[in-house]
């Protein structure tokens, strides 16, 4: 970067005006971290360099004025929304970055019920949009755990998943257009139409980019009729996840969805469900839809799960008190960020996809590492929660208490090799090391490895799109 | 030194959401299919004595630890967690009968078994649950046994081998008191809240210890007999107005925002009081 750090700022000022470029230096310390470095920002410790300024622009075309600026001058931007990112994509590895916050542009541009679709700014909470539309009778079907605290960008930029997924898809199956801008200024429109055979799907260029790409601006989902009377919710308990993992098989393989289909292990489900899980596993599922195809799912479901002898059914309302608790907001956070403080005990997780064949594989092989390896572990365990016709995810859940180290050893000293056991032994066995919380800045050692040969393809989109190199720096591409 | 700790299991009234707590004639609310927790003020009580034993091994100091409760097997997981903290002993009294609004009963079970099982030097418990919020047990198991009872303890340490600093909150502030054994403690609004985690070679560990599982007619208690003896009965329930109101300041800078919070909503609040 050749421009001072007084200059980048006069620059901003100058597209933005003063009151949107922000360089209150607790602004900035809170801005040079994510959820991933959170024990050490708990203690104060900052140990990334401290972006030059955090800025919010209005609309596209200062979005496109300020990214423009920054290729220009070889800045590093750092695109964020919601700020529930896991993985450190929101980190900033670069001197004098800036962090260009599309939280502001948060408007609800149009619910349009006779096509069934959303239009959304870049900022608007999902939150917000799932309450409109429930009151209209509609649903994204989109429910992350983080769905009061996570934006529309941030959502599409990380190829997220939500709790109904076994029906609706992830957010890719539901982005029917969007806007995005470049870091050469220019403004990119996706039309929204049900289907194309027009080329390359370019909707995936965008959706996943982790900010490493361009900027997204505007967002189109589909959206759903809700009908939550017709919703039935099953539970059992297991003796293993070996046939957990078995029944999931058979409910989509036979063509049923259920739109919940959640299998958790004893560790992990006595950590959900102490209050009936018993020392079981915990399988949980949720037929919805019409009325007749919720039935049917239902009915089917019972039969299937019926034929496992081991599996013994729950009470429904043991599991709805759980269900109606899952997802997290701003209090939960805080609550969160106290026990750590007090207990020095932090629970993190690392989500993979395999399928049916290799999947208990993985979560055997994992499981037993790191509970021989990493010290101090308090919980290791896990659960899968999206399935597909050919396999389903794993979402490692991993406790430690941080023993004897600064706070800014805790990573190294825990949570890189944690996931390194995970990532390689995926990618070893041939599944992907992320399943829906994107690479981030910590997975990137094993890019290559995950993808293989089609590296080149990924590789190549970067130098297109980013010749500079002045999107988020260190996430998905290595540093 | 034998320290015991009384505790209870109760449902996480968190997680309940408005439309659950419904309240049917005198019928108490739904609360069988909630998530288990150790009432919180017992949680402190449980970490403040695990850190007057670390403190007292650093001093060479000799401690037992025993955790105690009364119900039902949900309990052991809790108890099993205890073992694994370094409690030395670990009890529960099965016991299926609803004692939330029977205080009386529980601090009758508690002396039975503490003269049974004892001498212990000090007994420690939060200062009421969540789920019966009577606040009575301490006092009443502190008379039944006719031991002095400090309530309201945000803290305490092993001075001497039988001399407790204690300190808590009364209506002079917070004081810090030395106390001879043996004493009722009841722990209120510690600053420490959590309890804290064991690790999977603790767990694994204290896999072997078993909890001892105690029934009401080996302490001698009657149950009907103390259900008759409570003076306390669930008249009605009422509903309390908990709902609180925001308001988002409108400025364009943090001056403004701030001299709009002055004057408009603390300048008459300010010069009011
Ligand atoms: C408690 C909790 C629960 C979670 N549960 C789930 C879950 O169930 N499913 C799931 O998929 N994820 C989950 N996550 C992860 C996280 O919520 C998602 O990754 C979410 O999609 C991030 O959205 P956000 O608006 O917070 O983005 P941010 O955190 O602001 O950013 C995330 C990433 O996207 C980039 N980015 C942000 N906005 C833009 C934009 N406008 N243009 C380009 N790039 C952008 C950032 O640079 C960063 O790399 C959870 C996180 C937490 C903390």
């Amino acid at each position: 970067m050749s421009l001072k750090k007084e200059q980048l700022i006069e620059g901003l000022v100058e597209i933005l005006g003063s009151e949107k470029v922000i360089t209150d230096p607790e602004v900035l310390k809170e801005s040079s971290v994510d959820r991933f470095r959170r024990f050490e920002e708990l203690h104060g410790v900052y140990t990334q360099p401290l972006p030059a300024a955090v800025v919010y622009p209005q609309d596209s075309s200062q979005v496109a004025a300020v990214l423009k600026f920054a290729s220009d001058k070889g800045i590093n931007i750092v695109p964020r929304t919601g700020q529930t990112a896991t993985e450190g994509g929101l980190e900033t590895i670069v001197e004098n970055s800036v962090v260009l916050d599309g939280s502001e542009m948060n408007e609800i541009i149009k619910i349009d019920s006779y096509n069934m679709q959303a239009t959304c700014q870049c900022g608007t909470p999902l939150q917000v949009l799932e309450d409109q539309l429930r009151e209209q009778g509609y649903t994204t079907g989109h429910s992350p755990q983080s769905k009061p605290l996570a934006q529309l960008g941030g959502l599409v930029a990380t190829r997220s998943i939500g709790q109904f997924s076994t029906l609706y898809g992830g957010i890719e199956d539901m982005v029917v257009g969007l806007e995005a801008v470049f870091p050469n200024g220019e403004i990119a429109r996706i039309k929204n139409v049900p289907r194309r055979a027009a080329g390359p799907d370019i909707r995936h260029v965008v959706i996943g980019n982790e900010g490493t790409l361009c900027f997204i601006t505007e967002v189109t989902v589909k959206i759903f009729k809700f009908m939550p009377e017709n919703n039935i919710l099953l539970g059992y308990t297991l003796e293993n996840m070996k046939t957990g993992f078995e029944i999931l098989r058979q409910i989509m393989a036979d063509g049923y969805k259920p739109s919940v289909a959640r299998l958790y292990d004893r560790e992990d489900g006595a950590y959900h469900f102490s209050h009936f899980a018993n020392d079981k596993c915990v399988l949980i599922l949720m037929a919805e839809g019409p009325k007749k195809i919720a039935e049917a799912t239902a009915e089917a479901i019972e039969e299937i799960v019926g034929a496992h002898t081991e599996c013994v059914k729950v009470d429904t309302p043991y599991i709805q008190t759980w269900f109606d608790n899952l997802n997290w907001d701003a209090t939960d956070v805080a609550a969160e960020r106290a026990e750590i403080l007090e207990t020095k005990n932090i629970g993190n997780t690392t989500e993979i996809s395999a399928d049916w064949a290799t999947i208990n594989k993985i979560y055997e092989v994992c499981i037993e590492r790191i509970r021989n390896e990493i010290p101090d572990m308090t919980l290791v365990g896990g659960h899968s929660s999206h399935s597909y016709i050919n396999g389903t995810n794993l979402y490692f859940v991993h406790y430690y208490n941080v023993v004897d180290c600064k706070p800014e050893e805790e990573i190294l000293k825990y949570h890189h090799p944690i996931k390194k056991i995970i990532v390689e032994e995926t990618i070893k066995a041939g599944g992907s090391m992320c399943h829906h919380h994107g690479v981030g800045k910590h997975r990137t050692p094993w890019i290559k490895d995950e993808y293989g040969s089609s590296y080149y393809i990924l590789e190549t989109l970067k130098n297109a799109f980013d010749p500079e190199g002045v999107m988020n720096k260190g996430t998905i591409f290595p540093g | 030194m034998r320290i015991l700790v009384l505790f209870k299991i109760v449902p996480d009234l968190d997680l309940l959401q408005d439309k659950e707590w419904t309240i049917k004639n005198t019928l108490p609310v739904e609360t069988a299919y909630v998530k288990k927790i150790i009432n919180v003020y017992d949680e402190s009580a449980l970490e403040l004595t695990l850190k007057m034993a670390d403190h007292s091994i650093n001093n060479k100091q000799q401690i037992e630890l025993s955790a105690f409760t009364i119900g039902e097997p949900h309990a052991d997981l809790f108890l099993k967690k205890l073992l694994a903290l370094g409690f030395n002993n670990t009890y529960r009294v099965q016991c299926s009968a609803d004692l939330r609004f029977n205080p009386y009963a529980i601090a009758y079970i508690i002396t039975a078994f503490a003269s049974q099982y004892g001498p212990y030097d000090l007994i420690a418990m939060g200062m009421q649950s969540s789920d019966g919020d009577n606040a009575k047990t301490a006092l009443l198991v502190a008379e039944m046994l006719t031991w002095p009872c400090i309530t309201g303890v945000t803290g305490f340490e092993l001075r001497d081998l039988d001399l407790v600093a204690v300190r808590n909150i009364n209506d002079q502030g917070l004081v810090e008191q030395l106390v001879h054994e043996p004493a009722v403690l009841a722990v209120g609004n510690a600053p420490c809240s959590l309890l804290r985690v064991p690790t999977l070679r603790d767990i694994k560990s204290a896999a072997d210890q078993e909890i001892a599982i105690i029934s009401l007619q080996s302490l001698g208690c009657d149950l009907k007999k103390l259900n008759r003896q409570n003076d306390t009965e669930l008249e009605s329930l009422n509903t309390v107005n908990n709902t609180r109101a925001g308001l988002v300041i409108e400025g364009t800078s943090a001056e403004e925002k701030a001299r709009l919070l002055y004057e408009k909503h603390l300048k008459g609040w300010l010069s009011s009081r």
